[in-house]
């Protein structure tokens, strides 16, 4: 059942045995696995069921870092939450994820990978990507799927899937989830506050509020917060102002270790002869699906080279994107438009004078419309992304703001940054790619060190995954939920979703965002004797 | 316009992966043959150049040594020089040029070649008693 929430005249007394906080792609599956258990269980959803500009402008936050992409933007406060945007490109997170690296800072889950892999062939179908799994080995050979690396004991293609067209959440369950006799989803319902008996440690009630302002409650056993890496914290904190970080917060965790997958333009590679990559790695449809080979590096190269995961794609460019010439001309202007002279001037200048038929080129096109060069647009080589895993760092967080919203709850801050060391690894690995590239004989990378202040500047690429911040971790002193996602310190309060990530793998969360939600699920069936 | 276009992997490929190219030693007629087929002759020998600036700096001593050794072997059989630049890869005998990583072979060649090139500011030209001036 739907109850849209502004319909409400009067205060609601509501009761249940399981509250969701948040119906996102977590919130979603959570209650779809519960669906026929005979426990009663409430959704409650911020947005509607279609996008409304109004609730979006609440996820703006107070303040993030120049060149990090506005989160605002980034994901979608609606029913469904951001699947509604998503590209559904999936991939399974590696056993190494799952492990303690000691040179990955605070790295290691409580649980291990057969843990969460056991739920995503489950977690695949609720993608819309099938139950055939993710190993490679089977495609080799098939529609142009090639293995670049043949001969590479580092690296390896890796199989990416995605629905098309790609899977809305809530579209695909909600006929099912509101047929359903033991399930209702409230929306247009802002969790506003929480009631938590100290002695106890069990939550009594959520309050929410409706857009036309009417406060109303729920009572449960249990509540699970589903809201995603910035307003599962967000919330958290909040509500530990009350209870004196009982909640979760003693050993101020809450909102730490925020991580996103960094996207890096750290090298163009330049095939050898006519060879090219095979399409294999730009996509090929697969009935309903969009298959895709990455390439990564395989466990042994990452343990003996002490280094974070990684996946690494090519994107075919024209000459112009891969020209330096044009690339230090905008260095020079940007740096000479803020008053600032440009460091390796010189460096830039023969980039410049080099390519300087390409950079006339740019220029022509751009403010006359008219090329100069008739082949500055065609094929030049590929641009190599890397998206990489990044290392937790207890400094990248979300804060509160003293500044509320119109629900009163105060906005956040971002502080987030990159590390060197990060950077280091990153750079390591695709110089190692670099000579695998030799050995197999593909062709040559030309690495980008030297413009390393925009690869890690303006040209850093994020991946709107939002992740950490109530991390999952043994005991409270190491983070904020335990191996079953249920908060420190308060009994019946879960934590869902990629916020509870310790480390952030290098591929997609979303599968494994709903490996881990049918893996909750099958907690809370427990506990509730289903 | 195309003049010091950088581009070491066109001129990797020009010298070392046509397959009219099937060794140094006594091939330099093609090599010359193949320089002049690329539209962008200039960029392919201030590369070379690049790369000959780059040897200095981090041999400290000229290619030749190096380069005469290599060219004993070479002759002219190109498959020896494709497995010698695999096998740079292999054992990590590799040069990065401004970026670009490449096999210490490839790169000896690229210097030799450079090391006869002069940089007169809007062209490149061979040096006066360069030995590879007849390459062209």
């Amino acid at each position: 059942m739907l109850i849209d929430s502004r319909e409400f005249k009067d205060p609601q007394q509501l009761t249940a045995d399981v509250c969701i906080i948040g119906g996102g792609i977590s919130g979603i599956v959570l209650a779809n696995e519960l669906v026929g258990t005979g426990k009663s269980v409430i959704v409650i959803e911020a947005g509607g069921e279609e996008f409304d500009e109004e609730s979006q402008k609440l996820y703006r936050v107070k303040s993030f870092p120049e060149n990090f992409p506005d989160p605002a933007n980034m994901r979608l406060r609606m029913l469904g939450g951001s699947s509604n945007h998503w590209e559904n490109s999936t991939e399974r997170f590696d056993p190494i994820d799952f492990v303690k690296r000691d040179w990955v800072a605070d790295s290691g889950w409580p649980i291990d990978y057969v843990d969460v892999a056991k739920h995503y062939s489950r977690a695949g179908d609720y993608c819309g990507v099938e139950t055939d799994g993710y190993d490679v080995e089977p495609w080799l050979g098939k529609k142009d799927f090639k293995n670049i690396c043949e001969g590479s004991n580092q690296f390896k293609p890796a199989l990416v899937k995605s629905a098309l067209p790609p899977t809305r959440f809530y579209q695909k369950y909600s006929e099912r989830l509101n047929r359903s006799d033991n399930i209702t989803i409230v929306s247009y319902a802002t969790m506003t506050d929480l009631d938590f008996d100290l002695e106890s440690e069990q939550v009594r009630s959520i309050e929410f509020e409706s857009t036309t302002r009417i406060k109303s409650h729920v009572s449960a056993t249990l509540f699970i917060f589903s809201m995603g890496g910035i307003e599962n914290p967000r919330l958290l904190l909040q509500i530990n102002e009350k209870y004196n970080n009982a909640l979760g917060n003693r050993f101020d965790h809450v909102g730490r270790y925020f991580m996103e997958h960094p996207v890096i333009r750290g090298a163009h590679f330049y095939p050898i002869g006519a060879k090219k990559i095979p399409t294999g790695y730009s996509g090929i449809f697969d009935r309903v699906r969009l298959l895709k080979l990455r390439l990564k590096m395989v466990e042994s190269a990452v343990l003996k080279h002490r280094t974070n995961n990684l996946r690494i794609f090519f994107v075919p460019q024209p000459k112009t994107i891969l020209s330096h010439g044009i690339s230090s001309t905008h260095i020079v202007f940007d740096n000479l438009s803020q008053a600032e002279w440009p460091d390796q001037f010189g460096m830039h200048l023969s980039n410049i004078l080099g390519e300087i038929d390409l950079v006339a080129d740019a220029f022509s096109r751009k403010t006359l419309d008219t090329a100069l060069v008739s082949d500055a647009t065609e094929f030049g080589g590929y641009q190599v992304l890397a998206m990489i895993e990044q290392t937790p760092d207890r400094e990248n967080r979300i804060y509160l703001d003293e500044e509320r919203d119109r629900f009163g709850i105060k906005k956040v801050n971002i502080d987030y940054r990159v590390t060197d060391i990060d950077k280091k690894l990153a750079l390591k690995t695709l110089q190692e790619l670099s000579i695998d590239a030799g050995l197999s004989q593909w062709g040559r990378l030309r690495l980008l060190p030297e413009r390393s202040s925009r690869i890690w500047g303006e040209q850093l690429g994020f991946s709107a995954h939002h992740m950490g911040t109530t991390k999952m971790a043994t005991n409270e002193k190491q983070g904020v939920v335990d191996s079953n996602c249920q908060v420190f310190g308060a009994k019946n309060l879960y934590m869902s979703g990629s916020s509870v990530f310790p480390t952030g793998g290098h591929v997609p969360p979303t599968l494994t965002i709903t490996a881990m939600s049918v893996r909750l699920a099958e907690t809370i069936k427990q506990r509730l004797g289903v | 316009m195309n003049y010091q276009r950088r581009k070491v992997t066109q001129a990797i490929i020009a010298l070392f992966f046509s397959d009219n190219v099937s060794a140094i030693g006594h091939q330099e007629a093609r090599i010359n043959e193949l320089l002049n087929n690329q539209d962008n002759f200039q960029g392919v020998l201030g590369e070379c150049l690049e790369v000959y600036r780059h040897w200095l700096a981090v041999e400290g001593d000229s290619p030749k040594a190096f380069f005469d050794a290599l060219n004993a072997n070479a002759q002219s059989d190109a498959q020896w020089i494709r497995k010698e630049i695999q096998r740079d890869f292999e054992v990590n005998r590799l040069l990065t040029v401004q970026g670009m990583v490449i096999s210490k072979t490839e790169a000896v060649i690229l210097a030799r070649i450079g090391e006869g090139v002069v940089d007169k500011g809007n062209q490149f030209v061979w040096h006066q008693n360069s030995p590879s001036k007849r390459l062209v």
